[in-house]
């Protein structure tokens, strides 16, 4: 708890300085946060290019609004905000959609094990990629960048209600497509 | 076919929201109700397996760009947003609303061929003439800007919108070591700046009907401008490269509107 609090005011203290003309404190947190916002960017966008100029972007926007960053929320919740919008609209934008060609890491040492989770994740991410965008993002938001329902409310700027009501609906579709397919554990 | 009241406690009991009591009801229902237990397992594999899809590092030079891109905007003379700003980016749906016309890429490419050796003057000739709009001013002037549309567009770099009482700054990172050109068309505005903190010369051309500016380098650009007065019309911006193309259509009402709305402040 108490580590939890030091980190938020660590993070407020590098907002001031930066807002005081120090931009260099602005790298802590570019190294803090550019992973999981360039992982969460990846899951939605399916393209290592375009989640690198989102991640990119996002962080830009975030330096050039930092002066109306409101202090109560989290600055990850914040960012992540500033991530989802540019991801909408790379994907409204209706490009190209590669397959990820980057091996996804895993921890696990055996090989078999390894390459049969690369194998489902694959998968996943492919059935992820045929939902529909609102339910993409929603389902990345919590199971993948793990933020709580009231963080994704602030993040797409919607009630927790309905933020409930798009997860089951996301859940659903997904795990009726996973099972169709017979994948994973549906199967 | 599960009670809602049996499903809205397993989609709570995932996201952690159930309280101790709703968590032990749970358990006990799942264990008289073979259906809700398979249910339960499925929707918590499913989360097991979203979180376990992996991460991958991000680019090697990824915080350097960002770096390199945060202290270019902390260079530039303007400051973007002011701290109790109203300005909202255009929603998602807004910004679904407006398609991108292949054909205008074309029309733009002629128009731009066509007036870059009609009538070309340079940025100095720019800010040095008058206009009956009122003298050329540099962007240093431009001191309260609202954050309007923030776009990454197909060149891969970004086009930042901002409106504001002194006037409109369009921000643009040319990522691409080519000819570059931007197209006002209809000409519904009066140029009031081209800057480029870090780049060489760009081309400014004129017409009675649009405005070009091509530039063959990359880096950023910002581009600040004025409605012309009582003009209503849909402002088209088009960006364009020799591989890609960014469009965007600002009604020019609500440029005037919000300029307005910031003045009574």
């Amino acid at each position: 708890m108490a580590d939890k609090e030091d980190q938020l005011l660590n993070e407020q203290a590098l907002v001031d300085d930066c807002l005081s003309g120090h931009t260099a404190s602005f790298e802590g947190l570019v190294e803090k946060y550019q992973g999981p916002l360039f992982n969460a960017a990846l899951r939605m966008v399916h393209d290592y290019d375009e989640a690198r100029d989102i991640t990119q972007a996002a962080f830009v926007r975030a330096y050039e609004r930092l002066a109306t960053y409101d202090s109560q929320y989290k600055f990850f919740s914040w960012i992540y905000r500033i991530m989802v919008n540019e991801s909408l609209n790379v994907l409204q934008r209706n490009r190209r959609t590669t397959s990820l060609e980057t091996d996804i890491a895993t921890n696990d040492s055996n090989p078999e094990v390894s390459y049969y989770q690369k194998e489902l994740g694959e998968q996943i991410q492919t059935e992820l990629m045929n939902l529909a965008v609102d339910s993409r993002v929603i389902l990345v938001l919590r199971h993948f960048a793990d933020l709580s329902l009231h963080e994704i409310g602030y993040v797409l700027e919607i009630p927790e209600k309905t933020v409930k009501s798009r997860l089951f609906t996301a859940r659903e579709r997904l795990r009726g497509r996973l099972v169709h397919r017979g994948i994973g554990r549906h199967s | 076919m599960m009670e809602p009241s049996t499903l809205k406690l397993i989609h709570d009991e995932i996201d952690n929201v159930n309280s101790l009591a709703d968590s032990k009801k749970l358990r006990i229902l799942l264990e008289k109700d073979e259906s809700a237990k398979q249910y339960f397992l499925e929707i918590m594999a499913l989360s097991e397996e979203l979180q376990g899809l992996g991460s991958i590092e991000p680019p090697d030079s990824l915080k350097k760009d960002i770096m390199f891109s945060v202290e270019n905007v902390s260079n530039s003379p303007i400051i973007p947003v002011k701290p109790n700003s109203q300005g909202r980016e255009l929603t998602g749906a807004e910004l679904l609303r407006q398609k991108i016309y292949p054909f205008a890429l074309g029309l733009a490419a002629g128009l731009a061929c066509i007036m870059l050796f009609k009538n070309t003057i340079s940025n100095d000739q720019l800010l040095n003439q008058d206009s009956a709009a009122g003298s050329i001013v540099r962007s240093e002037d431009t001191t309260v800007l609202e954050p309007l549309i923030s776009e990454p567009y197909a060149l891969s770099g970004n086009v930042r919108y901002f409106c504001g009482p002194e006037g409109n700054t369009l921000f643009a990172d040319i990522p691409e070591q080519s000819v570059f050109q931007v197209v006002f068309k209809p000409k519904s505005i009066h140029l009031t700046a081209v800057a480029s903190p870090t780049r060489t010369p760009f081309d400014i051309s004129t017409s009675d009907t649009s405005i070009l500016i091509s530039t063959l380098e990359s880096g950023p650009i910002s581009i600040s401008f004025d409605p012309l007065p009582g003009v209503t019309d849909i402002l088209h911006i088009t960006i364009s490269s020799a591989s890609d193309m960014w469009q965007k259509d600002i009604p020019i009402g609500i440029l005037n509107n919000r300029n307005r709305k910031t003045d009574n402040k």
